[in-house]
């Protein structure tokens, strides 16, 4: 299995102990186990506990794996994972460039669908159009997904409205409002909280593969944000006020993801727009929407059944909307 | 640039022509002086159509109906029906708007309706200009629909001959975005 192949010694020595439970496992046995010399096996020892795992050694029994710390390899996310495809083969990193640019190389050479790329930390995280996505290291939640849709290249899209309603209702079940921005940022009170960043590979009658890019800010601090970004974003850890156990959020936002991907393939786009609408900040408000051609002002008034954006224009008449960043148009207080 | 111009005797000329006037003229009286009916002349992106025949017909070119010597050339021709008509279409001067089917060289077309970008960001240049030699499998494009990026590649290794959508503006499902001649 590749996930076994990809993993580590010291991913390895953890399976064993976590395999263990509350019993020691001892160093003759790891190292057996392993093929590695005791020496071998402790400094491994010594490396997961600089990552935060607490390993209790005594010399007459061996080790055993007393606390698991906050991170998102296999090892916290396998056994809280119920999904059938999505996370089941994880490649997990410490640091990537993006994990949609190395999920994309995965994916193009070959990569199944519900492969999954996360990381701990991005240092070239991508956003829409050429710019970034912070991504402090250790705090937050980087993913990208990889599909393999039977869908037509022109459906493709409704995938980014079903990764949005996916994610709002992961984070309404962590006690925030989450609220939709067209088409796809989710938002809690006017801040933003998560981005999805979705990239297609398709000839022109089918879909080969979609990476879907998801970032949410789950604990970090106003701090871990970068200035120019402090007014504008949160974080679920701001938002409510306790950090999140990140490994428990990402299970529970593939498996939410996985079931509405499922609704998706069988009820088709109806039910997913349906929930959008739901959890819309956008619809009913006047907007500014801005491409790099012009800027649209109107009502947004709904979605269309690809996803397009709705604007009621002041002359009465109805423009679609397939991209642009919308602001909310607020009226201005008269200081 | 792009201009319309009106001739006497149902000649029209759409767009930037190698062929001046008089060469127009010329070949109109060579067939009228002729028992040739009709008479189509390419040369790279240019296409003219001469035909002769009864009442003026100032549609395209794909009429069968007996017309009078008419002259048509087409460079660029008319903007894709599915466009919004906009008063202004042959003027506008980064997109020479669709090619006329009988054109070489490979199309390469928008996979869905979305919003056509040249660039990997506003602030950077152009994945490729016309003139540029591409590689296949090379970037020539990026399509978005709904924060769903495409970035769209080249099927065959050439020349840019065509850039036939404008950037940051929106386009359907199977417009025409780049003419690609062959290597």
């Amino acid at each position: 299995m590749e996930v076994q192949e990809e993993q580590t010694q010291e991913e390895m020595i953890l399976s064993f102990l976590a395999e263990g439970g509350d019993e020691y496992t001892s160093g003759a046995a790891l190292s057996d186990k392993l093929g590695l010399s005791r020496t071998a096996v402790w400094k491994h020892v010594e490396s997961l506990r600089k990552l935060g795992y607490r390993i209790e050694a005594i010399p007459s029994r061996g080790y055993r794996l007393t606390e698991v710390p906050d991170r998102l390899t296999s090892l916290e996310l396998d056994p809280l994972l119920s999904t059938r495809e999505i996370g089941l083969t994880l490649h997990a990193f410490e640091k990537v460039d993006s994990t949609n640019s190395t999920a994309f190389k995965l994916a193009a050479d070959g990569a199944m669908h519900g492969e999954v790329v996360v990381a701990e930390e991005q240092t070239s995280g991508k956003g829409r159009r050429g710019r970034s996505w912070s991504s402090p290291p250790g705090k937050n939640l980087y993913c990208s997904l990889i599909l393999r849709p039977d869908l037509p290249p022109a459906r493709a899209s409704e995938l980014t409205l079903v990764a949005a309603v996916a994610l709002a209702e992961t984070l309404r079940d962590a006690g925030v409002k989450a609220e939709i921005k067209w088409p796809n940022d989710v938002q809690v009170a006017g801040r933003k909280i998560a981005g999805i960043l979705t990239e297609l590979s398709a000839d022109t009658e089918k879909v080969h593969f979609v990476v879907v890019g998801i970032g949410v800010n789950l604990n970090c601090g106003a701090e871990d944000l970068p200035e120019e970004l402090r007014e504008t974003a949160t974080s679920l850890k701001l938002t409510r006020g306790q950090p999140v156990m990140r490994a428990l959020f990402t299970a529970a936002l593939w498996t939410r993801f996985e079931s509405w991907l499922d609704r998706h393939t069988a009820e088709g786009f109806s039910p997913v727009r349906d929930a959008w609408r739901s959890y819309s900040a956008t619809l009913g408000q006047e907007v500014l929407v801005k491409s790099e051609a012009r800027e649209l002002r109107g009502t947004a008034e709904d979605i269309d059944e690809q996803g397009a954006l709705l604007i009621r224009k002041s002359d009465g008449s109805v423009e679609r909307v397939l991209a642009g960043d919308v602001e909310q148009v607020r009226a201005k207080k008269s200081t | 640039m792009a201009a319309d111009k009106k001739k006497s005797n149902g000649t029209s000329v759409f767009g930037k022509t190698s062929l001046d006037v008089e060469a127009l003229r010329q070949i109109v009286e060579i067939v009228e002086a002729s028992e040739v009916t009709q008479l189509i002349w390419r040369n790279g992106d240019e296409k003219l159509i001469v035909r002769r025949g009864n009442p003026i017909t100032q549609v395209v070119h794909s009429s069968h109906q007996p017309a009078p010597t008419s002259v048509h050339v087409v460079s660029p021709p008319h903007q894709p029906a599915a466009e919004a008509p906009r008063p202004s279409a042959a003027h506008r001067p980064t997109a020479p708007a669709t090619p006329a089917p009988e054109k070489k060289g490979h199309l390469i077309t928008s996979p869905f309706v979305g919003t056509f970008y040249r660039n990997p960001s506003p602030d950077q240049p152009p994945f490729a200009e016309v003139g540029a030699t591409v590689r296949k499998g090379q970037t020539l494009c990026i399509i978005e629909a709904m924060k769903l990026m495409n970035e769209i590649e080249s099927e065959v290794a050439g020349k840019v001959a065509e850039i036939l959508a404008e950037n940051a503006q929106p386009v359907e499902f199977g417009q025409p975005l780049f003419r690609i001649e062959p290597a």
